[in-house]
């Protein structure tokens, strides 16, 4: 059971402010630690909030929790951070800006 | 960057658009989250001159792929499809220049809503389109900005009309500022040879780290642990790394060398550029320890000046 969509990496409120706590703090981790999906794309896979799946993208692999946010179906959300630029391509497609926004990304039940 | 070398921006400072804007866009861009500050200061709730009674005289639209918390400080909200801002905005000119396409939906759009939005932009006294990075990291990325550019000189036809970059990073554009006024170039620039040489996706950082290229890496105020993808960033783990921070961060977790820097705008003085080109005077209001960036920076260099004079001497001259 998956589905597939494209994940949107970006600044949040708490993802900046927790950062200058410490990127160790869990208030960091809480703020950054978790994939948001539709409810469409959560039925698809049966799947509820802070349930954790699996993401995968061609540059790596993640095990997140889920959140129920408001967004598009097959479009994916995840706070910007060392965790979501493990999914994240560093093609640059001679831009020299990476795809943040961009990442074909796979989702399936653990 | 790339985008205004090859569209041109028809720009002002944020305090014309606080003072005269009554239209105001925000494309691919979450000021809610990203730039808490700039509806109360410059674009939403700020009164000004043509402004007296602050957000009622303002329309205030949001243009995104998700509702963000932005939404609700908007007038009006509308849903784009990921990766079509490059159509849109095509179609948008198309309109602007009175060529209606024959279709309904453009980028999961209603075309209706897009004609009613270049009608608002046209009639407005001073349109102002904020773009994020929604725009530039995703399909077609400095085109569309490009794309947005040319849309903002198609309406100064018919009103005042300003494209703006909601740049993010404390003095992200004071960097490209003085890179440009240093070297010709705002990024990617490579001192290689001896002289300054551009060329983004060849000389940016993440390129150079995909490919592996650097054999050091001096590291002054960035993150790039954090910040990068990780099959660029991984490469930083493998290589010395000389750290530049005031803080502990992921990048100083790595680092071979760490050295403890004032924070800038904090405990030492200078000038910040804001998003809007600005030199922003900032003075020191903590004490701090620790040195400013340029005297490390500079013992480096001419540490490195002395050896390369000292390998000259030893060998004749031989040495490049």
């Amino acid at each position: 059971m998956e589905i597939k969509g494209i994940l949107n990496t970006a600044r949040t409120l708490k993802q900046g402010s927790t950062m200058h706590i410490s990127k160790d703090s869990p208030e960091y981790m809480k703020a950054i630690g978790y994939i948001g999906l539709c409810e469409q794309d959560m039925m698809s896979i049966e799947v509820s909030e802070n349930d954790e799946v699996k993401l995968a993208s061609e540059t790596g692999e993640l095990v997140m929790k889920v959140k129920k946010m408001e967004l598009q179906e097959g479009s994916f959300f995840m706070p910007l951070s060392y965790l979501a630029n493990r999914l994240v391509s560093a093609e640059t497609h001679g831009t020299g800006v990476p795809s943040f926004k961009d990442t074909k990304v796979i989702i399936s039940k653990l | 960057m790339v985008a205004l070398q090859l569209g041109g921006a028809p720009a002002a400072t944020l305090g014309e658009v606080k003072n005269r804007a009554d239209l105001i866009i925000f494309w691919g861009s979450n000021p809610a989250e990203s730039h808490p500050r700039h509806f109360t200061r410059y674009s939403g709730t700020a009164k000004g001159r043509m402004n007296p009674n602050g957000r009622k005289d303002r329309h205030v639209v949001v243009v995104d792929i998700r509702k963000t918390p932005s939404v609700k400080y908007s007038d009006e909200f509308i849903q784009i499809k990921p990766g079509n801002d490059y159509e849109v905005f095509t179609v948008m000119r198309m309109i602007a220049n009175g060529h209606i396409p024959d279709t309904d939906m453009v980028g999961g759009i209603p075309l209706q809503t897009l004609i009613d939005l270049v009608e608002r932009c046209k009639k407005a006294r001073m349109g102002v389109l904020f773009f994020g990075q929604g725009i530039t990291e995703t399909k077609g990325k400095h085109q569309n900005s490009t794309a947005i550019y040319q849309f903002g000189k198609d309406m100064t036809k018919h009103s005042k009309f300003l494209t703006l970059p909601m740049r993010g990073h404390y003095n992200v554009v004071g960097s490209g500022n003085v890179m440009c006024w240093q070297t010709g170039y705002p990024f990617a620039v490579n001192f290689g040879k001896g002289y300054p040489r551009f060329n983004p996706g060849e000389f940016s950082v993440v390129d150079l780290l995909l490919r592996r290229e650097p054999d050091v890496a001096v590291i002054v105020a960035a993150e790039p642990i954090d910040h990068l993808p990780y099959a660029a960033a991984k490469h930083l783990e493998n290589i010395p790394t000389i750290v530049l921070d005031p803080r502990k961060t992921l990048t100083t977790k790595i680092a071979k060398v760490i050295i403890p820097v004032k924070h800038a705008g904090v405990s030492v003085e200078g000038t910040a550029y804001r998003m809007d080109h600005i030199p922003i005077k900032m003075q020191a209001v903590l004490e701090s320890p620790w040195p400013k960036d340029d005297i490390p920076l500079s013992t480096i260099i001419n540490r490195i000046k002395k050896i390369r004079s000292e390998e000259k001497k030893t060998d004749g001259g031989k040495a490049a």
